[in-house]
C-alpha cells in the first residue's frame, strides 16, 4: 500500500509538470503519433506490392504490431526512470538514492513517467482495433484473458530491457546502445511473423531474449495459427509467462548491479 | 551513536590501454592496482557530539561518510550508526540518519521546494504534526518559506543548501552527516547555516559529522575533530588539544605606551614593529606565557597586550606537510602524559 | 587566392576538430555498428520472405535490394533523421552561441564544417566497417563501370552536402523552440520516408512514388543508390546530379536565412 500510494503521488507530480509545457506535449504527442504511423505505412506499402508475407495478410501482421506496439509504449511511459537512468549515474544522483529509506529499485521505476507515450500508444491500439475489425478471431474468456496478461507480460519484457540498460550504466555507459538493438530493433522486429527468420536468429529471441513470447506466440494462438506454425502449443500457451520471468531476472541483475556499485562506488 | 573499528575501503583502479585494439581488450582483461582509501580507521561518536571530519582532498573523508551512510561497502572492519550495520540494513540506517552532499542535491531537481519535501514526507512516513512543525521551525531559521513555491533548478546556491539541509531533518534524524555543506556559499549564508547547525544540535541532540574544507566552520562548530590523511586516522581528540600539541609557538602582540630604544627580551623573536605595536614569537616551552608578560610588564608601560593562538589553518597545514613530526608529538605527549601520571601518583 | 586558401584551411581545421572529438567514444561505435548490423539483418529476411512469396517480376532483385539497404546502413548516421546534434543546438537554447558572434567566421559555415566532420568519422568508423562485413556475408553487387562509381561518389557526396544543409535548417528551429526533439522527430520520420531509407521508391505505388520524385529528400538515399546499382544512367544521372544540387544551394540559403533571422532575434532579446 505504502509503495503503491507513494508510485501514484509520484505519476501525478510528473504529469502535472509535464502539462506545464502545454504545447510541447502536444507537439511531442503528435510527432509520436506521426512517426508511428509512417511506420505502419511502409509495412503497407510492402503488402500492397507483395500481398502476402509467409502466409500473412496485413492485418494478420497489423495484430502482431499492434500488440508489440501497445506493450512498447506502455513500457516507455512506465519505465520511463530506467530509461534514463544513465544521466542520474552520470551525475552521481544513484547516492540520493541510497540514503532514502526505499529499495532502489522502486525509487528508480518511479522516478519518471512519460505521459506523452499516449501518442504512440493510441496508435498502436487503434491498428490492433482495426487489425481485429479484419480478421475474424473467435473471442472468448479465456483469450481475452489471453491477451490481456500477454500484454502486461510483453510491458515488463520491454521494462525487464530498459533494466539490462540501466544496470550496464554501473559498469559503463559507453555499451548502453546496444540496448537499442533489443528495444527499438525489438519492435521492428516483433512486427513481422517470427517464421521469416533464420531459426538461430528465432531461437535467440525466444530462448534468451524472449521478443517472441510478447506478440508472436500470443498471436498464434489468439488466431489458432498453432499447428500450421509447427511451434508447441504447450510452449504458446506459456508464453506470456516469460516476460514476467525476464522482469524478475533482470531485477536480480540490477541488484547485483547495486551491489557493485555499492563495493565500488563508480 | 556512530561506532567505526579497524574500517577499510580498497578500491580496484583499473588501467586503460590506449588506441583502438587497446580499448578493444579493455573490455575483457583489465589490469588493476589496489588503492587503499580507507585504512584501518576505528573512532566512536556519542550523541549529541558535533565532530568535524577533516582531511585534504583525496584522504578519505567521503569515502568514510559514504560507508556510514550505507552507499559503500567497506571491504573490512566494522560500522554501526544507531545500532545499525549501514550496508546490511541500509534502509532502516536511512530512516534515522539525514545526509547533505554540498555537491549536489538531494531533491527533486524539478519540482518544487514544497513539493520535494512532501514527497520526503511521504517516503519517510512523517506524521502531519511533525510536518508542519519542521516546516515552521526550519522557516523561522532558514526562510526557506520565501523560495518554497520555487523550482529547485531556480534556487541560488545558498537557497538551495538551505533547503537541502531542512530536508535532511525532516524526519527527525538522530544523526545529520553533512559533506562539505558551506561549499561555495557567501559569508552570510555560511554564518546562518552554521547557527542553524548550531541549533538543532542543543535543542534537538542531534550528532552532527561535519565534513569541510572551511576551517571557519570547524572553530564554530565542533569541538572535536577527527583528521585523516592518506587513508589513516592522525587525530582524534577536542579542537583544544589538537591546538595545544601543536602550538608550539605563539604570538605576543603588545601596544607600548611610549616609544623604547630597546624593546627586546630574551628567548622571543620580534616579527612585526610598526610605531608602538610589537609583536613577539615565542615558543611556550622555554619561556611561559606568563613569565614573558611578567617580563614586560616590568620594563615597560603598555596600553594593549595580547596572546594569539595560531590558525588553525596554519595547523592543519603544518600536520598535512609533516606527518613524521606529528606522529613524534604524539609520542612526545604519551611520554609527557605517562611521566605526569608516574608523578602525581 | 591566399586569402582563399586560408580561409579554407580554418574550416578544414573545423572538419579535423569534429573528427577528432568523436574518436574517444569506441565502445559506443562498436555498439552502434552492431545495432546497424542488426537492422540490416531484419531488412534482409523480411525482403528475402517477401520475394520468396512474390512470382511477379520486381523492379529491384533480391541482391539489388540487399545492396541497397547496405548502402542504407552504411550511410544512416550521415543522414538527417534522429541525429542528436546536441552541442551546437544546446548553445543556441542557452544562448552562448552568441560568444560565435565574435569570432571571425561564419557561424553557418563553422556549423557545416562540424557536420562534415561528423560525416566524415561515421562513413570511416561506421559505414566502411558495415560495408566491408557485409560484403562478407551477403550478395552485395557493385558498379559495373568505373564511371558509375564516380557519378555515384559524387551524388553521394551531394547527399552529404544536403544532409548537412538540411541538419542545420531543422536544429536552426532551437532558437525559436526550447525543445528540439518534437520538429527533428517529426521531420526526421518525414525525411525518412521520402528518402527511400525505409522501402525503396522504385517499390511504391506510382502516386506517391511521384510525390517523392518533386520532393528533395529522394536526393539523400534513393538518387546515389540508384545510381550505384544501375537504376538512373546516362543523362539522366545528370539530371539527378543537378537536382541534387539545387536542393542543396536551397537548404544552404534556407539554414542562413534562418541563422540570421535565429541571430538578430538572440541580440535583440538580449540572449
Amino acid at each position: 500500500m505504502y509503495h503503491l500510494s507513494l508510485y501514484l503521488h509520484f505519476v501525478k507530480l510528473r504529469i502535472r509538470s509535464q502539462m506545464e509545457y502545454r504545447f510541447s506535449f502536444v507537439f511531442d504527442l503528435f510527432s509520436q503519433a506521426s512517426i508511428a504511423v509512417i511506420d505502419f505505412f511502409m509495412i503497407a506499402l510492402l503488402f500492397n506490392r507483395f500481398k502476402e508475407l509467409a502466409g500473412w495478410s496485413l492485418w494478420e501482421v497489423g495484430f502482431l504490431y499492434g500488440m508489440i506496439g501497445v506493450c512498447f509504449a506502455v513500457a516507455e511511459m512506465v519505465g520511463r526512470g530506467f530509461d534514463v537512468f544513465q544521466n542520474s549515474v552520470v551525475r552521481g544522483d544513484f547516492d540520493t538514492i541510497l540514503i532514502r529509506p526505499v529499495g532502489t529499485f522502486f525509487q528508480v521505476f518511479s522516478h519518471d513517467f512519460l505521459l506523452r507515450r499516449v501518442g504512440r500508444f493510441s496508435q498502436a491500439f487503434v491498428i490492433l482495433l482495426i487489425a481485429n475489425s479484419q480478421l475474424t478471431i473467435s473471442w472468448s474468456f479465456v483469450k481475452v484473458g489471453y491477451l490481456l496478461v500477454s500484454l502486461v507480460s510483453g510491458t515488463c519484457f520491454f521494462i525487464g530491457l530498459f533494466v539490462i540498460g540501466a544496470t550496464s550504466c554501473f559498469w559503463t555507459i559507453q555499451s548502453i546502445e546496444i540496448i537499442n538493438i533489443f528495444t527499438n530493433g525489438g519492435v521492428f522486429m516483433g512486427s513481422y511473423p517470427f517464421s521469416i527468420y533464420r531459426h538461430w536468429f528465432r531461437h535467440f529471441f525466444t530462448f534468451i531474449v524472449p521478443l517472441a513470447c510478447v506478440n508472436y506466440f500470443p498471436a498464434l494462438f489468439l488466431m489458432e495459427k498453432v499447428t500450421s506454425s509447427g511451434v508447441s502449443s504447450f510452449g504458446v500457451h506459456l508464453a506470456p509467462i516469460a516476460g514476467f520471468l525476464f522482469l524478475g531476472i533482470t531485477m536480480l541483475f540490477w541488484r547485483w548491479g547495486v551491489l557493485h556499485y555499492q563495493s565500488t562506488g563508480h | 551513536m556512530i561506532e567505526v573499528e579497524n574500517l577499510s575501503k580498497t578500491f580496484k583502479v583499473y588501467r586503460h590501454r590506449k588506441g583502438f585494439f587497446g580499448s578493444f581488450v579493455n573490455l575483457f582483461s583489465r589490469k588493476h592496482r589496489i588503492v587503499h582509501a580507507v585504512d584501518s580507521v576505528s573512532f566512536s561518536i556519542q550523541r549529541g557530539e558535533v565532530v568535524g571530519y577533516l582531511g585534504p582532498n583525496g584522504a578519505g573523508k567521503s569515502t568514510t561518510i559514504k560507508m556510514l551512510t550505507g552507499i559503500l561497502v567497506p571491504t573490512s572492519g566494522g560500522v554501526t550508526v544507531n545500532g545499525y550495520i549501514p550496508h546490511r540494513q541500509r534502509k532502516e540506517n536511512a530512516k534515522h540518519i539525514g545526509v547533505v552532499f554540498g555537491q549536489r542535491s538531494h531533491l527533486w531537481f524539478d519540482l518544487p521546494v514544497q513539493e520535494s519535501f512532501e514527497l520526503l514526507q511521504r517516503i519517510y512516513r512523517i506524521p502531519q504534526v511533525q510536518y508542519n512543525q519542521n516546516v515552521e521551525m526550519f522557516d523561522a531559521l532558514l526562510n526557506i518559506g520565501k523560495f518554497f513555491r520555487t523550482p529547485v533548478r531556480q534556487l541560488s546556491l545558498g537557497q538551495r543548501m538551505r533547503a537541502d539541509i531542512a530536508a535532511a531533518l525532516l524526519h527527525n534524524p538522530e544523526v545529520l552527516f553533512l559533506d562539505e555543506p558551506t561549499i561555495g556559499l557567501d559569508v552570510v549564508a555560511k554564518a546562518r547555516i552554521r547557527e542553524f547547525i548550531q541549533q538543532i544540535n542543543t535543542e534537538r541532540q542531534v550528532t552532527v559529522v561535519l565534513t569541510t574544507h572551511d576551517l571557519d566552520d570547524v572553530e564554530k562548530l565542533c569541538k572535536r575533530v577527527i583528521l585523516i590523511d592518506k587513508a589513516r586516522l592522525c587525530f582524534d581528540g577536542e579542537l583544544v588539544a589538537l591546538r595545544r600539541l601543536l602550538s608550539t609557538e605563539r604570538i605576543l602582540s603588545v601596544d607600548y605606551a611610549e616609544t623604547y630604544s630597546d624593546i627586546s627580551i630574551p628567548k622571543t623573536n620580534i616579527t612585526y614593529q610598526e610605531g608602538n605595536r610589537v609583536q613577539y614569537r615565542f615558543s611556550p616551552e622555554e619561556i611561559s606565557t606568563a613569565d614573558l608578560i611578567g617580563a614586560i610588564l616590568q620594563k615597560f608601560k603598555i596600553v594593549d597586550i595580547s596572546v594569539q593562538e595560531p590558525d588553525i589553518e596554519e595547523l592543519i597545514k603544518t600536520v598535512y606537510e609533516d606527518n613524521l613530526t606529528l606522529e613524534q608529538k604524539f609520542a612526545e605527549a604519551d611520554a609527557i602524559d605517562l611521566t605526569n601520571r608516574k608523578s602525581m601518583g | 587566392m591566399r586569402s582563399f586558401y586560408l580561409t579554407v584551411n580554418v574550416y578544414f581545421a573545423f572538419v579535423t576538430k569534429s573528427f577528432q572529438k568523436r574518436m574517444q567514444y569506441r565502445v559506443a561505435n562498436l555498439a552502434g555498428l552492431t545495432t546497424n548490423f542488426f537492422f540490416l539483418l531484419v531488412h534482409i529476411f523480411v525482403y528475402t520472405a517477401f520475394y520468396a512469396a512474390s512470382t511477379e517480376p520486381q523492379p529491384l532483385s533480391l541482391n539489388e535490394i540487399i545492396t541497397y539497404f547496405v548502402l542504407c546502413q552504411v550511410s544512416f548516421m550521415l543522414m538527417p533523421f534522429f541525429g542528436a546534434r546536441s552541442e551546437m543546438t544546446q548553445a543556441i537554447k542557452d544562448g552562448s552561441v552568441a560568444l560565435q558572434l565574435t569570432k571571425p567566421v561564419d557561424f553557418h559555415a563553422y556549423w557545416f564544417a562540424d557536420e562534415c566532420g561528423r560525416a566524415c568519422y561515421f562513413l570511416l568508423m561506421r559505414g566502411l566497417p558495415t560495408f566491408l562485413i557485409s560484403i562478407l556475408f551477403f550478395q552485395v553487387t557493385f558498379p559495373q563501370h568505373l564511371t558509375v562509381l564516380m557519378a555515384f561518389v559524387l551524388s553521394m557526396t551531394l547527399a552529404i552536402f544536403m544532409s548537412t544543409a538540411i541538419t542545420i535548417t531543422i536544429f536552426s528551429s532551437a532558437f525559436w523552440t526550447l525543445d528540439t526533439s518534437g520538429v527533428s522527430g517529426m521531420s526526421g520520420s518525414v525525411i525518412m520516408l521520402f528518402s527511400g531509407m525505409l522501402v525503396p521508391i522504385a517499390l511504391w505505388p506510382e502516386g506517391l512514388a511521384q510525390i517523392a520524385e518533386w520532393l528533395p529528400f529522394a536526393g539523400l538515399i534513393d538518387i546515389p543508390f540508384s545510381i550505384y546499382l544501375s537504376k538512373i544512367t546516362g543523362v539522366a544521372i545528370w539530371t539527378a546530379v543537378g537536382k541534387q544540387m539545387m536542393w542543396c544551394l536551397i537548404f544552404i540559403g534556407l539554414g542562413r536565412l534562418f541563422l540570421r533571422r535565429g541571430f538578430s532575434r538572440l541580440v535583440i532579446q538580449g540572449g
